[in-house]
């Protein structure tokens, strides 16, 4: 049986997840994921990905806080003959995306042939927006659009064995980073509270350690060899 | 090659073009090519005669080589000048109009105007009873019969192509398939003098090719479909 994350962080530097012994353990498991996915080519996410988001005329938007587009592709082609053709969706600045889209007369101006889409923060709450307009009123048909994406894992999941969107063998690695913030709070009391340099020379060699094995881990899972 | 594969040929050298980028550059291939070589010719009715009136629009035309009328060729009115001594002025601005013809002539004429950025044809009859105004007297007035069908033989240009069309003129460039490939190195060239993917030997290269391709088709359109023999030296 897979072992939580909370074992795998453990197993490499001794902390306990459950004894609450510093404030932030939450926080440098989301940003350790963070960085992991951020790092990791797209491609490989994709291969992991959830199930896409359909956009259609009911709801053609999708809130996009807190999550990674990996693709977005537009449906055209014809529901009578059963065509249905998936136009990648070029990304566009907001900026970009309100300029090309308005002008009927420009030569930027996107088509089903080469749909847009952006990232319109403007009502504060990220929004991803597809042009030309999202029409088809059912999933998988034309006009509708599918965006493939990774969230980011948020709050309290230590427990975990697996998380959404990322294959088994990129846990290593989120626990490698996890394991190496963690040891920047533990040098941080030895070094304010308790002053203790022999303490703090281990636990630097430690981290140097840590952060040398996360290196290699992500040039792998990067790297040519890396899609799994 | 239609609509999709020309897009897609295009953005294999400019992936960061659009379609309606790339159907401009496509469009202002299509009307130079044709403009150049004369290679799109057609036979058209473009609409029916109406008693008096004299201007006809020739939609698409570069050039007017025959005008029929009821299926009649009519030759062409030499000098322009004599054809229009005294003009019905419907085509600019209807004021001082000839009044409709009341004999009929079944010696017509046409001539080619340009007019407004486009080309229309006059059609004429020589007249029986002569067309006075200023004490000036004009042999030729406005065609008097009503329902006529009237047929051109042009060279024109090539109907755009337009964004999502699945089929038709729109679809697939008008101009002989072989002929096809031009447009795509006509736009790829232009897509090299673009900044954000300036290469000028490239440029060199591709406008060259349209360049072969347009004295190909311009030998093509002289030849007006037809073989001729070869002279066969021999020694007597």
């Amino acid at each position: 049986m897979a072992a939580k994350l909370s074992e795998r962080i453990q197993d490499l530097i001794g902390f306990d997840y459950a004894s609450n012994s510093i404030n932030t353990e939450n926080e440098a498991l989301e940003v350790a994921c963070a960085e992991v996915i951020d790092t990791l080519p797209e491609e490989l996410l994709l291969k992991y990905a959830v199930a896409p988001t359909d956009l259609i005329s009911g709801a053609p938007t999708m809130d996009i806080r807190g999550k990674r587009i990996l693709r977005v592709s537009r449906i055209e082609g014809s529901n009578d003959d059963a065509i249905f053709i998936h136009r990648p969706c070029e990304k566009l600045t907001i900026d970009e995306y309100l300029y090309n889209t308005q002008d009927a007369n420009s030569i930027y101006l996107p088509t089903s042939h080469s749909p847009v889409y952006t990232e319109d923060p403007e009502s504060a709450v990220a929004t991803l927006k597809v042009f030309p307009a999202i029409t088809g009123s059912s999933a998988d048909t034309v006009n509708t659009a599918k965006v493939w994406y990774i969230t980011y894992p948020y709050g309290d999941f230590d427990g975990n064995i697996a998380l959404d969107g990322l294959p088994n063998e990129v846990e290593h690695a989120v626990a490698l980073k996890t394991a190496s913030y963690i040891l920047d709070t533990m040098m941080s009391d030895k070094i304010q509270d308790d002053e203790d340099e022999e303490m703090l020379r281990m636990l630097q060699a430690q981290k140097q350690n840590l952060d040398a094995t996360y290196q290699i881990e992500m040039g792998r899972l990067s790297g040519e060899k890396g899609e799994q | 090659m239609n609509r999709v594969e020309i897009i897609e040929l295009v953005q294999q050298h400019h992936p960061h073009m659009g379609e309606v980028e790339i159907l401009k550059l496509i469009n202002r291939a299509l009307d130079d090519f044709t403009m150049e070589t004369g290679i799109l010719r057609e036979y058209v009715d473009i609409q029916n005669t109406v008693a008096g009136q004299r201007y006809y629009t020739v939609d698409k035309c570069i050039s007017i080589i025959n005008v029929w009328i009821d299926d009649v060729l009519i030759p062409r009115m030499a000098s322009i000048n004599a054809a229009m001594f005294i003009d019905d002025d419907e085509h600019v601005n209807a004021d001082n109009t000839l009044a409709t013809p009341s004999k009929t002539s079944n010696e017509r004429y046409w001539y080619p105007i340009q007019d407004d950025g486009e080309i229309k044809i006059g059609l004429i009859e020589r007249s029986t009873e002569s067309v006075k105004r200023d004490d000036k007297v004009s042999n030729y007035q406005s065609i008097s019969e009503t329902g006529l069908q009237i047929r051109v033989y042009m060279m024109r240009r090539a109907v755009h192509l337009a964004t999502g069309s699945g089929s038709g003129t729109t679809f697939t460039p008008e101009i002989n398939s072989v002929f096809h490939q031009a447009l795509v190195s006509k736009a790829i060239g232009e897509g090299y003098k673009d900044p954000r993917n300036q290469k000028f030997d490239a440029v060199q290269f591709f406008v060259g090719e349209y360049e072969d391709y347009i004295k190909q088709a311009k030998k093509v359109a002289k030849r007006n479909a037809i073989t001729t023999g070869v002279v066969v030296p021999h020694t007597f």
